[in-house]
């Protein structure tokens, strides 16, 4: 892989309260690629997501983000770090417009010109948003809230964009125009770690994936290998 | 525009205040001026309880705090010395302040207790966060009561100057309305209304949450503990019985009615309150009709029907009269519209 990588996590173990969700899960992200994470419902892909956005703190490992040790770190303070973070079910702030819902984030933001330019960069990767943009979010469609949700973790350009479930509950198109975009943001620059069900979409965009069953990453390799791996692909992705 | 604007809306208020204060009948006037404390204490409470879904009960011991701080500070020395016998500072007995800067020294202390009333925010959520702050306020009020040789305890403060007067109450009134609509179109408005939503999420889009917090809290309880302090300074006396869980109550239903989250919504809901209590309350006490007949004394009617008013309204529109909108221009634009279509009918 990459020398270069923007975020590791080595070995972490994480859960809730007492319980162990995930057990010493490693994989890397490499500056400038699109790493998924893949794997069925409730083994862990949303637990380890949480754990890099601080949410909850891991148990034991480290978690290196441009090789400094964001562990136990707060959320806020781990977002200031150039960390984007779309949640799955996408969770926008209905009562307000979609251009407020890509303010929100600008308070980190201190130069105007910048926020600026960072919402025009949104706005040509959705053209949709810059349509809507005064319009009340909860009033939108699936697809659109979902690139609104997208929008407002790149606002602040960030250096990762971590995607929980982009393609929940969206028609084939919307999902197809998102993962075109998807590549586009990674073409400016832009790592990306995405979680999915949705595997033949993921492993299409992707350069790198990790498996994950039971809480540990099973298998990883790049798409191509797992694609073949015909266990994996039987089992795991669901692909024939 | 700029700031230009300013040059013709401070002048125009000062001569609207100043024909109120000239030709306004006594009892229209305390009407007012309660409208006005009301609608400082809504509006306060909106930022928290409305804006950043921190559902403080604990304003009516910011009140209680603030105003027990102004009172030394604005008490004349003859009550405080001659009659009380209070272990305070000497300075402070022998000293008589104007009210401005018992107003601010009020302000500032409940803004810092209000610090200390957000730090259980950080721990707790929703109906627990709820409970503790209720907790806050009969914990304040006990503490008053029982320190005699400080506070006089359950006898309470006489003898305040009538320090309030329309300049006062809407002045700040004013000054706090317009700020919470700068602070709605800011950075530090939409913190809060998002952290209100959904807290997690705040927060992962880089929302410093304690941080926003102790400034919700702290910018609410400073306004919060001024309307205390000028509503003292207008009924003239101080009891601590006075900001238990009633108070609380009727400001909270003043922004429930008027829409929880919503500044004009605040505002309607201090007027409606305000009208309510104060034509109710005198009917309460029972009153003769012109000689013709006698009304029988309700004792309760303004709290029925407070009670039935709130019900009422949250039956018909769930989420209060203006939900979480605002009135401003883009409303009048469209009932303006909507009067145009029907006389076109």
């Amino acid at each position: 892989m990459s020398n270069e990588s923007l975020l590791q996590l080595d070995t972490v173990s994480s859960g809730y309260g007492k319980k162990t969700i995930i057990r010493e899960v490693s994989l890397d992200v490499p500056a400038g690629k699109i790493v998924t994470l893949l794997g069925a419902n409730g083994v862990g892909k949303t637990t380890t997501l949480r754990t890099i956005t601080g949410q909850i703190a891991p148990f034991a490992g480290r978690l290196l983000f441009q090789g400094r040790d964001i562990s136990g770190l707060k959320p806020h303070s781990i977002a200031g770090l150039g960390v984007g973070y779309s949640p799955e079910g996408r969770r926008i702030f209905g009562n307000l417009t979609a251009y407020e819902n890509l303010l929100v984030v600008a308070n980190r933001i201190k130069s105007k010109k910048i926020f600026r330019e960072n919402l025009q960069w949104v706005y040509t990767l959705f053209p949709r948003l810059g349509e809507r943009s005064h319009q009340l979010s909860d009033t939108m469609s699936g697809g659109e809230q979902q690139m609104l949700a997208i929008g407002r973790a790149l606002v602040s350009k960030p250096m990762l964009l971590l995607l929980d479930e982009p393609s929940l509950g969206l028609a084939p198109m919307v999902v197809k125009q998102i993962a075109e975009t998807l590549v586009e943001i990674n073409q400016a620059g832009v790592s990306i770690l995405l979680v999915e069900q949705n595997a033949k979409m993921a492993l299409q965009i992707s350069h790198y994936a990790y498996v994950m069953d039971n809480g540990q990453v099973i298998q990883h390799g790049s798409c191509e290998e797992l694609l073949q791996d015909k266990s994996i692909a039987d089992i795991y992705l669901g692909i024939r | 525009m700029g700031y230009s604007k300013f040059f013709i809306v401070i002048p125009g208020l000062a001569f609207i205040f100043y024909l109120l204060d000239q030709f306004l009948p006594n009892f229209w006037m305390t009407l007012l001026l309660l409208f006005g404390i009301n609608t400082i204490l809504a509006v306060s409470l909106n930022l928290t309880n409305g804006w950043a879904n921190l559902f403080s009960l604990g304003h009516g011991g910011i009140m209680l705090v603030g105003g027990y701080a102004a009172a030394f500070l604005t008490l004349p020395v003859s009550f405080k010395r001659d009659l009380l016998d209070l272990a305070l500072p000497s300075f402070m007995v022998n000293m008589q302040a104007p009210f401005l800067p018992a107003l601010l020294a009020g302000g500032l202390l409940g803004a810092a207790f209000g610090t200390v009333l957000a730090l259980p925010a950080m721990r707790l959520k929703g109906l627990y966060f709820l409970l503790a702050t209720l907790g806050f306020n009969f914990i304040t009020i006990t503490i008053v009561e029982n320190l005699p040789q400080i506070t006089n305890g359950p006898m309470g403060l006489r003898q305040f100057p009538a320090h309030t007067n329309i300049w006062w109450v809407w002045s700040i009134a004013i000054l706090l309305i317009y700020l919470c609509f700068r602070l709605r179109k800011s950075f530090f408005g939409r913190a809060l209304i998002v952290m209100g939503q959904d807290q997690d999420l705040a927060e992962h889009l880089g929302i410093n949450l304690l941080k926003y917090k102790v400034y919700a809290f702290g910018l609410s309880c400073f306004f919060t503990a001024m309307g205390g302090i000028l509503w003292i300074h207008l009924i003239l006396n101080l009891y601590p019985k006075v900001f238990g869980i009633h108070l609380v109550f009727n400001v909270v239903t003043m922004i429930v009615i008027g829409g929880l989250g919503s500044i004009s919504g605040a505002i309607i809901g201090a007027a409606i309150i305000t009208g309510f209590v104060e034509i109710l309350s005198p009917i309460e006490e029972g009153f003769s009709f012109f000689g013709l007949f006698e009304v029988p004394r309700l004792l309760g009617l303004t709290t029925l029907m407070l009670s039935a008013a709130l019900i009422t309204i949250l039956i018909l529109r769930p989420a209060g009269i203006m939900g979480r909108k605002e009135f401003d221009r883009s409303s009048i634009r469209r009932i303006l519209g909507a009067l145009r279509l029907k006389t076109k009918e």
